[in-house]
């Protein structure tokens, strides 16, 4: 039953994929995106051709080549290197973030949503509370305040990230509160807590997962722009906002230096968004058959 | 012989919601008594309160804006309104199940049908304190949509609910409200969304398995020919009040009261397939201004002086009960 439903599982994301080409590039791109970023978690620096800390001033500047897909810096390090080695950290800041406010949003939405009264009075006055902030502003305060580093950059937007998914589970429970399964387990003598569990969480995975997913490009654009203010990773660790930092003051005569890391940065927060897009269809079970 | 015990009596009932617009009264002193192993058919036009009741009956009216002012409503010997939610909940599955009228939004598009009866028997066997395993449980379940006619039960069981059919998504629900081994089984409009065929096939159903696991029924609809066909007594509802009660013969036989005989008057029958329908002039009143006296006078061709200035209290006539200045 599993296995066949599995089976059907797979062949409907197929079906979409071949519908919908852009779906295809999306998944394309998160996969390759996840798949370099382990392969360097597992493999170490040595899955780059080059030693992306190697300094020599010899070859700085060099253009994109043959020898250098995407050009050397102004220290001479292959910057295609380093673009591979800063995989894991964007990757990792950007699931830790989706990951953790998601799940945390998902449980604190639908609390307050299912429960309403004072419950949700509370609960809903305290994400007011986070929203006011502009996001960017408060996460560099946080990220400030706490020093910088990969895991301070996570903390910062963690505080900023989480409400917008409360929101988007309260949302989604007030909705099932009012629907006639949940009434009728409601009859049943269900308790709350089993409702809560087996309709109002299981129902608002869905929109979560596949708008969590639009929003992976967003994370690692913030982590980005963190890391380009200085308060990320910090070098010799490569870092795609940190490297286009470190390259703009060379972008008339050297481009490539910030401009390469700046259309990876775009490439796979756009790839996320295309695939956030196709999941909405192959969640919604209107379109299982 | 006197009657035996009713498994639901309802008395004088009032219900309020306060809104913005003003206070809407939903229920105005409705009285009620359900016997074991009877269908009581609740009928009225839109917004007469068959659902505020249903609600009301069940503990699920939405405080507030609702309000219940004054009454009593007693399941099996005991005053549900004056319960606590926890106490309300603890008799919720113990007794009273329910069917809604849309078939398509009563199951979680999430899990299959198999999935969905087998919580609701998982409920009541924990209930019970029986000893049961999944598959045990599992079998129940099937043998419940064997019961309401699904045909291939155990396909049926483990597909999800859009891909069955609005009749057999409401077959799933009677099954489920049934396998909880209700006294009480309230049914909100639980044809209207169904084709005539299925209306007739899903009543007779219904019909068959209330008698075979000895549950009394309320059964809520605005549509006269669903009544006639499922009911053994029949109480009319009007402004939030029960106008008329008695058994379907008589309702049907000798309508007593001017609403009930203009309600049947509006109903096509085959002998009038040539003349224009017969309707009630007017329309049912706004809740926030319902007319002093019988709520029905402005409508009424009977309407006399005192009906302007006087509430009609029920009375007996000939076996059965009406609320009206005529008798």
């Amino acid at each position: 039953m599993t296995l066949s439903q599995n089976r059907k599982d797979i062949a409907l994301t197929w079906r979409i994929l071949r519908r919908d080409p852009l779906a295809a590039v999306g998944l394309i791109i998160a996969v390759a995106f996840c798949g370099t970023a382990l392969a360097v978690l597992i493999l170490g620096n040595s899955v780059a051709p080059y030693d992306p800390t190697a300094i020599n001033l010899s070859l700085a500047f060099q253009p994109p080549s043959l020898q250098h897909l995407f050009g050397t810096d102004n220290l001479g390090r292959d910057i295609f290197s380093r673009a591979i080695v800063a995989t894991p950290i964007d990757a990792e800041i950007a699931f830790a973030i989706i990951g953790v406010s998601a799940s945390f949003g998902l449980l604190f939405g639908a609390i307050s949503g299912f429960l309403g009264g004072y419950v949700d009075e509370v609960f809903m006055r305290v994400t007011d509370l986070f929203l006011a902030f502009p996001a960017l502003v408060l996460a560099i305060a946080v990220a400030v305040a706490l020093g910088p580093g990969v895991t301070n950059v996570i903390l910062a937007n963690l505080v900023v990230w989480w409400p917008v998914y409360a929101r988007l589970s309260r949302a989604g429970a007030l909705s099932l509160n009012q629907t006639q399964y949940v009434d009728a387990a409601r009859i049943a003598g269900l308790s709350k807590f089993a409702i809560l569990l087996q309709h109002i969480i299981p129902n608002n995975i869905s929109p979560i997962l596949v708008y969590g997913t639009l929003d992976l490009g967003n994370a690692i654009l913030y982590a980005s722009v963190l890391s380009y203010l200085g308060l990320g990773a910090q070098p010799p660790q490569a870092e795609w906002g940190r490297m286009v930092f470190d390259g703009q003051i060379f972008l008339t005569s050297a481009w490539w230096i910030s401009i390469i890391p700046g259309i990876i940065i775009l490439c796979i927060a756009l790839g996320f968004n295309l695939l956030g897009d196709a999941l909405r269809d192959v969640f919604d079970p209107r379109y299982r058959k | 012989m006197p009657d035996p015990e009713p498994v639901l009596r309802v008395d004088d009932l009032t219900v309020a919601f306060e809104t913005i617009e003003g206070k809407y009264s939903a229920l105005n002193g409705v009285n009620l008594e359900i016997r074991p192993s009877e269908i009581m058919g609740l009928v009225g036009e839109s917004g007469c309160g068959k659902s505020s009741l249903a609600l009301a009956v069940i503990g699920l009216l939405p405080v507030p804006p609702a309000k219940v002012l004054h009454g009593n409503i007693t399941f099996k010997g005991n005053d549900i309104v004056k319960y606590t939610e926890e106490a309300v909940e603890k008799v919720r599955g113990t007794g009273i199940s329910m069917v809604f009228q849309e078939p398509l939004t009563s199951l979680n598009p999430l899990f299959t049908v198999g999935d969905q009866i087998t919580e609701a028997i998982t409920v009541r066997l924990q209930r019970e304190k029986a000893t049961y395993t999944k598959k045990t449980a599992q079998a129940e379940g099937i043998d419940w949509l064997r019961k309401v006619g699904i045909p291939d039960p155990e396909g049926a069981f483990h597909r999800y609910p859009h891909e069955l059919s609005g009749g057999m998504r409401q077959r799933v629900m009677i099954a489920m409200a049934l396998s909880a081994s209700p006294s009480l089984m309230i049914a909100d409009e639980p044809t209207s969304a169904l084709d005539v065929t299925t209306q007739a096939q899903i009543l007779k159903l219904t019909r068959k398995l209330v008698e075979e696991v000895k549950a009394s029924v309320l059964f809520i609809t605005h549509d006269l020919a669903v009544i006639a066909q499922i009911a053994d007594r029949i109480a009319v509802m009007y402004t939030g009040m029960v106008v008329e009660e008695g058994t379907a013969i008589e309702i049907f036989e000798k309508p007593l009261h001017p609403y009930t005989q203009a309600l049947l008057a509006s109903f096509p029958g085959k002998e009038s397939i040539n003349e224009p329908l017969k309707v009630i002039p007017g329309q049912v009143p706004n809740l926030t201004r319902i007319p002093q006296g019988c709520p029905f006078h402005p409508r009424c061709s009977f309407a006399r002086e005192e009906c302007t200035t006087e509430r009609p209290r029920m009375k007996e006539v000939s076996g059965h009960k009406v609320a009206c200045v005529l008798y």
